[in-house]
């Protein structure tokens, strides 16, 4: 099946409840674990591949009903790197699976530069196959510049694989001297995150009635509104959908004050952090210059004009970590950028095709 | 008129929530059973679940506390056998309260264990009261248990330390930057926090959000929500490890 299924005609009821639902918050950015493929087949008594197959047939379909509601980000959860442990015919089939629809998704091309959608793959791809990484930075590179709708693929992912890659690359600036110890943050860890691109993570659904996260976005979902619902994923209906976000629009303003509070409470940390680090600074110069000056009792006037300069200062220095971090982010970002680019066959121009002379 | 048949599915199903929790759980909160009973019933429950978690997370996402239920939670979590408590609550309020929270343990656990042989000193510990106030028995043979008070500071800003810590041992020379692997990050936060990752997490309250519980540490938890934690009784509480007793982890397999 194609990733961009015929366009089924939808009932009015369904027209309706779109209409109505849309009045309301509408997540951006939804996240799925795609769970009970497995379940399915065994319930439905077909050989365990009939299931994923039918798995992905449906994930084509829900982000057509994403696309419908004005959602413009889905991140879906296709292969965790503790999938590798599964048994090797089931991980070569997944491989092979992956292998074909993303083969597919290159012929569509103009269908996805129809629809708008940009495709990113979140995870350590190099644990992959060498072919499938290849078509996977295909993938990405020809929708890059697509703006309307963003479709993660998350493949060998795992949460905690996420933020230790992120501490590595932080351990390595570090130690090249690019950033200091104390720059990093909450802010700066989740920049250096594979999901640094995305828009927070709004509402995360799991299917088949786990309620568990299985290392799926665990920095991202902390203030994300969670949905259990209890279909196997090939079940998945739109009403389920539905349902989904109706739970999320209940949930949507405390976990909007949360989100803010958060915020405020990040920018403090930070203007904190700054200030000890210019004052930490301050001391070391002092001290070298203490040794030939002796203290004198300041004036009031000049506390007053101290305190503008240590206001100045911190601000100062703030400027300064800023820029140590953008250049170092650029840098993180760019290197990314071209480990997706060396895996782009080389090949001639597709319109260059040999001509059909042979066969005359 | 689309926005006002919005509000009105959305107050239909606060309705129905209303009423499905009045005819789920009202019930239970008016049958009062008599301490003897409850003790001899903690005992024989704990043999009977399929298994235990090893550590419990309470996360309250309501925005009044009852200390007396909280400590109810913990006393019960602790006869039937569970070695870690989280209590958390992103605003720390219930930390801010340890005090009173101790106050209310020590009353409670008269009330439910006063017939039980085994002692179990139970130790409150949160991050802004470095001394920790202990409700001890006085036997040196007694099983501790710590509960431990969160809040949101204990969750992405415990993590970032240990990316400092990590950071700085790799720019000394004292660590590899391939060294920085799940399980040796694992390793510093369990060191740093004292307790393992939570099995089962209760959530109380209306709104499925986590607000920040534990984010490294909740891979394989399971989340179980009860509506709320005042007044919640034991045979709730029991129902949700009954629960957690019956589901199969897969690990990615």
């Amino acid at each position: 099946m194609s990733w961009f299924p015929q366009r089924r005609q939808r009932t009015w009821l369904q027209k309706g409840c779109e209409a109505i639902l849309t009045v309301g918050p509408v997540p951006k950015h939804v996240a799925i674990i795609m769970d009970g493929n497995r379940r399915f087949a065994v319930k439905k008594s077909l050989a365990k591949c009939e299931g994923h197959l039918k798995g992905f047939d449906k994930l084509a379909e829900t982000l057509e009903w994403c696309l419908d509601l004005g959602i413009s980000e889905v991140t879906v959860y296709a292969f965790s790197i503790e999938n590798f442990k599964r048994s090797s015919d089931e991980v070569s089939y997944l491989m092979e699976l992956s292998r074909q629809k993303f083969a597919k998704l290159l012929q569509e091309r103009d269908l996805i530069h129809k629809h708008g959608v940009c495709v990113r793959i979140i995870g350590d791809i190099s644990l992959l196959p060498r072919d499938l990484q290849e078509l996977l930075a295909e993938a990405v590179s020809i929708s890059s510049e697509n703006k309307r709708a963003i479709l993660n693929v998350c493949f060998a992912y795992t949460a905690r694989d996420d933020i230790c890659m992120a501490m590595r690359e932080l351990a390595i600036a570090v130690k090249e001297g690019q950033i200091k110890n104390s720059d990093i943050s909450e802010e700066l860890l989740e920049k250096c995150l594979y999901t640094s691109h995305s828009s927070p993570v709004d509402l995360l659904i799991r299917t088949s009635g786990e309620t568990r996260l299985s290392d799926f976005l665990l920095w991202e979902s902390s203030f994300s509104c969670l949905a259990f619902v209890k279909v196997l994923w090939p079940e998945f209906s739109i009403w389920h959908l539905y349902a989904a976000i109706l739970h999320y629009q209940r949930n949507y303003n405390k976990i909007q004050i949360a989100r803010q509070n958060q915020t405020i409470e990040r920018e403090r940390l930070q203007r904190d952090s700054d200030y000890h680090c210019m004052m930490e600074e301050l001391s070391l110069e002092t001290a070298s210059r203490d040794s030939i000056s002796c203290m004198t009792a300041p004036s009031p006037l000049s506390i007053t004009t101290e305190h503008k300069s240590m206001q100045e200062r911190v601000q100062q220095y703030a400027r300064e970590r800023e820029k140590r971090t953008e250049a170092f982010l650029s840098c993180v970002y760019e290197r990314r950028k071209q480990f997706m680019k060396s895996l782009l066959p080389v090949r001639p121009i597709m319109s260059a095709k040999p001509t059909a002379v042979l066969t005359c | 008129m689309k926005t006002l048949l919005l509000r009105l599915i959305h107050y239909l199903i606060s309705l129905g929530e209303f009423l499905r929790y009045l005819i789920l759980f009202m019930p239970m909160q008016t049958i009062s059973f008599s301490k003897k009973s409850v003790t001899y019933k903690i005992q024989s429950d704990s043999k009977s679940l399929k298994k235990l978690p090893t550590h419990v997370g309470f996360v309250v996402v309501e925005d009044e506390f009852s200390f007396r239920d909280l400590a109810n939670l913990i006393v019960w979590s602790v006869s039937l056998g569970i070695s870690y408590i989280t209590i958390y609550d992103i605003n720390g309020e219930i930390k801010r309260n340890s005090l009173v929270l101790q106050r209310n343990i020590e009353s409670s656990r008269e009330e439910i264990m006063s017939q039980e042989k085994t002692n179990y000193d139970i130790q409150i510990v949160s991050s802004s009261h470095p001394v920790s106030c202990q409700s001890s028995s006085g036997s040196c043979k007694a099983q501790r248990v710590k509960v431990h008070l969160l809040c949101v500071e204990d969750s992405h800003s415990k993590i970032i330390s240990v990316a400092q810590h990590l950071c700085h041992l790799v720019s000394t020379g004292a660590y590899q930057v391939d060294d920085i692997t799940p399980s040796n990050v694992d390793t510093f936060l369990q060191e740093s926090l004292q307790f393992p990752d939570p099995d089962l997490c209760i959530k109380f309250g209306s709104v499925d959000c986590l607000f920040g519980y534990l984010p490294w540490q909740i891979r394989l938890t399971e989340f179980i929500s009860l509506p709320s934690h005042k007044g919640v009784t034991y045979k709730s509480f029991l129902s949700t490890l009954v629960q957690f007793g019956n589901t199969n982890q897969r690990f990615g397999k």
